[in-house]
């Protein structure tokens, strides 16, 4: 390792080296599952796959390290003390990302067309090349140029790849808009600005004299924004107020922004001309969209600080004369806060989310109408939907996804918290793959339904006895007051029986077989999360 | 290769006695803190070592160690940040993992990486911290903002490391703590700062009857300010016990002999020996006449004796474990 190519290419490698190992694995182990599982699970896993192996290039290759004072993640700031030009420094790290995004795009291609029998033409392959290799020195260069700007950086990497998948789901779409041909050129053009793009930043920011107009813009808005100049009441206000700042109203954005993508999907039902189950599966996107952007609310309401890689309690908070209990309280009543404001704003972006039907215009041109008719079409559903019992109980399911989010990130151990989430995700993934077999099997599907009561049952006591647990144990810690214990029983049966009235509404409409329905609502009914939160935390602060 | 270490005499790791209190120390004294064998372990190391020390109410307490010999560590168990693994830590005569709000309300800590919140303002750090406290004295606050020349709406990451300090500093200081607890407070202060305010505030603590307990490298800061003295070395507890003892207990001697000596000479209870041809620097411990003895059975005299700072004697201790 006598050359900065040699030690750069090291450095990737030592710290990544599980992660690759494992991208390396997926490919091999597609094939053994072909061997094993049905084609749909196979290509399923396949999917995943490949949308998790380029993830997880793009996050490796972004090179970045924390700074000194762990508040911005950038281009490793302490090579810029080594005797290496700028130029090698950006090229190096560029160039490695590149070529493993081009490995990683030919073995999959070769490896599919080999197990698909595909025959993709040469000017299709060389665009399908071009294009992650654009985009990740596209990532990059965004990651590297406003490494100071955690805000800015995200939206606009956010911005970029909704944008850039849009365009290029478009493009390979329709061959008469933009030719593949144009589409590769455009590519070429954009990974050759990237790079320019990266090398200006960082040579710019090794001297020190990088954004400094966007850093003054920011600091005028800023200093311009009104700023906490009364006392606090009592210790419980000051620690809302330092849970809610800087991420309350990103957490509630984040909420509504996340229910309106899951009506915008809906009407895909009659674009595709999907039939009655794969419509109800596709009309489920809304309440998993709902509590998927609020268990994402909650990981990020769990940190003490959200931008910070640091996952241990604050000093600030860990330091403060306030029980443990309290910390989560203040917490709770912040999810509280941004499920309310979240469904606000979802009520505010339904109507432009519902004009994006106009989006699906050419697969289906009566798809204008989806909404008008929508009422008369599902009576049922908007019946159920309509109730208030179920709207307070989505309402609280929403709050307690934020919870559940934010429990096991409350704990501080990152590793757990990572295998606990992909168990969850395995768990999930199974679940699909069971129905999607169910699916293409229907045969099966009485059979399954005289076992699903069973399953249905195994999950509730498992619940409920997690639960009995949970709060018996939060009740011996105290950690929690006998009053705020109290308050969380009562929103847990709150919910509870929310979620079984909902469940009997739902039955009585007799659209779904009741199996499926209590199936369901076993999956969604809350479980010791309230009571655990206080442990977690104080795991945490107590190392 | 770890050698352990060995008691010498006057410096002994102090043992308990019958009621698990450490020997040497009279029951009158109100203890603010109390440890209790205490042990931790991180991985395969061993970051405290069965520690046990007692720091009496009014006193200033001062925790020295070399880099990673566990200063940290144990001021983290004094917070309740971690948990003592065995052994028992006690402040005020509570538990500060199962009491948080009973111990963290009488004590002001001032961390070694003046973790506070980068986006607040100066003004609501102050606000923030005073909601916790209900003695926070607001013109003691003010004039302490004055003092440290604070610009109550900078943010804090804008403050220099020095600014930092003095803002944390202010924080742990303005509700008047029974026990100041300071980690590394020097760490990043300019000499004519760390002297006219840091020691001034911690005398000035001292002097209203609360307790200072602080962890420094700056050796000659812990010995003009201290009364108590701790060391650590691999997690392992050294000496503990008033500044003026430890001092007492140790001896620099300057030896000449007749003639020239090839080798250092060997003094039983030496801690270091310098020097060449006739003329020899010897840091020991151990009772003074027998030196005297030792001294004159080599065939050499003594022709200068200092009591030793105590960066002498850390300096001199330390090569020797």
């Amino acid at each position: 390792m006598n050359t900065p190519a040699a030690a750069i290419a090291w450095e990737i490698w030592r710290k990544n080296r599980l992660v690759l190992a494992l991208v390396t694995a997926l490919l091999p182990i597609s094939f053994l599952l072909r061997a094993i599982l049905w084609p749909e699970a196979v290509q399923l896993f396949e999917a995943f796959a490949v949308v998790a192996t380029a993830v997880i290039l793009f996050w490796v290759f972004s090179f970045t390290e924390i700074d000194e004072r762990g508040r911005h993640s950038g281009f490793p700031a302490r090579m810029f003390v080594l005797p290496v030009r700028t130029v090698k420094l950006v090229s190096y790290p560029v160039l490695y990302g590149t070529l493993s995004i081009l490995l990683f795009y030919f073995a999959w291609v070769g490896a599919l067309s080999v197990q698909w029998n595909l025959n993709l033409p040469r000017q299709t392959i060389l665009c399908e090349a071009v294009l992650p290799a654009a985009i990740m020195v596209s990532i990059q260069a965004g990651v590297w140029a406003l490494h100071r700007f955690n805000w800015t950086r995200m939206v606009a990497l956010t911005a970029g790849a909704t944008l850039a998948g849009c365009f290029i789901a478009f493009s390979l779409e329709g061959e008469a808009w933009v030719s593949r041909k144009q589409l590769t050129m455009g590519a070429f053009a954009v990974l050759a600005v990237a790079y320019g793009v990266a090398l200006v930043a960082v040579e710019r920011d090794r001297r020190g004299n990088w954004l400094k107009w966007l850093e003054r813009f920011y600091q005028g808005i800023f200093d311009a924004l009104p700023w906490r100049r009364k006392m606090f009441a009592f210790p419980q206000q000051a620690q809302f107020w330092i849970e809610w700042n800087r991420r309350g109203w990103f957490m509630a954005c984040v909420l509504g922004i996340g229910m309106a993508i899951g009506l915008v999907l809906l009407p895909l039902s009659s674009a595709l001309y999907l039939d009655s189950t794969l419509t109800l599966i596709n009309f489920s996107m809304l309440p998993i969209m709902t509590l998927w952007f609020a268990g994402v609310s909650g990981m990020h309401l769990g940190r003490s600080d959200a931008w910070s890689p640091e996952v241990t309690l604050h000093p600030i908070t860990a330091t403060r004369p306030i029980t443990t209990g309290a910390v989560v309280f203040a917490k709770i009543k912040v999810a509280a806060l941004v499920t309310g404001l979240g469904w606000i704003g979802f009520a505010l972006l339904a109507y432009p989310a519902m004009q994006t039907v106009r989006w699906y215009q050419h697969f289906n041109d009566d798809l204008l109408q989806f909404w008008s008719t929508f009422p008369g079409q599902h009576p049922t559903l908007v019946r159920w939907a309509g109730n208030p019992v179920v709207i307070l109980t989505a309402l609280g399911l929403t709050g307690h996804g934020i919870v559940e989010g934010m429990c096991p990130v409350l704990r501080g151990q990152p590793r757990k918290q990572f295998w606990e989430f992909a168990l969850a995700m395995t768990l999930f993934g199974i679940a699909i793959l069971v129905a999607g077999w169910l699916y293409h099997h229907q045969e099966y599907m009485p059979g399954f339904l005289l076992l699903l009561p069973w399953i249905t049952a195994a999950k509730l006591t498992w619940k409920w006895g997690t639960a009995a647990r949970a709060f018996s144990e939060a009740g011996r810690s105290d950690l929690y007051s006998r009053k705020q214990l109290s308050s969380l029983l009562a929103i847990w049966v709150a919910l509870t029986s929310g979620v079984i009235l909902s469940a009997a509404l739902a039955c009585v409409a007799h659209s779904i077989p009741v199996s499926i329905i209590l199936f369901l609502a076993v999956c969604v009914l809350p479980g010791g999360e309230l009571a655990v939160c206080a442990s977690n935390l104080a795991q945490n602060r107590h190392r | 290769m770890k050698i352990k270490p060995t008691p010498r005499l006057g410096m002994e790791t102090p043992e308990a006695d019958a009621s698990g209190r450490p020997k040497g120390w009279t029951t009158n004294d109100a203890a603010v803190i109390e440890i209790a064998n205490l042990s931790r372990r991180f991985g395969s190391k061993l970051a405290l070592n069965d520690v046990s020390l007692r720091v009496p109410r009014g006193k200033v307490f001062g925790l020295v160690g070399e880099n990673g010999a566990g200063k940290t560590t144990l001021i983290k168990h004094l917070l309740g940040t971690l948990k003592a693994e065995s052994g028992s830590v006690r402040l005020f005569g509570l538990d500060p993992v199962t009491d948080p709000p009973g111990v963290l309300s009488r004590l002001g800590y001032l961390s070694e990486n003046r973790d506070l919140p980068a986006w607040m303002r100066v003004d609501e750090l102050l606000r923030y911290t005073q909601a916790f406290y209900p003695k926070w004295d607001v013109r003691y606050a003010e004039e302490l903002r004055q003092q440290f020349a604070l610009d109550p709406q900078a943010r804090i990451k804008q403050l220099s490391r020095g600014e930092l300090a003095r803002a944390g500093l202010l924080v742990a200081l303005a509700y008047r703590p029974e026990l100041l607890l300071l980690d590394e407070p020097s760490s990043g202060l300019d000499p004519v700062v760390r002297r006219d305010i840091l020691e001034t505030i911690i005398r000035t603590v001292a002097d209203e009857g609360r307790t200072v307990f602080f962890s420094s490298h700056l050796l000659e800061e812990v010995e003009r300010v201290s009364d108590e003295v701790a060391m650590l070395h691999e997690g392992k507890l050294l000496w503990c016990g008033p500044l003026d003892t430890i001092k007492a207990a140790h001896h620099r001697l300057t030896l000449r002999f007749d003639t020239p000596q090839a080798r250092p000479p060997v003094i039983p209870g030496a801690l270091s020996i310098n020097g060449a041809g006739q003329e020899w620097t010897v840091i020991c411990n151990g009772a003074r006449q027998e030196l005297n003895a030792i001294v004159a059975k080599l065939g050499a005299r003594i022709v200068e004796e200092h009591t030793p700072s105590l960066n002498d004697i850390f300096v001199a201790v330390i090569p020797k474990l």
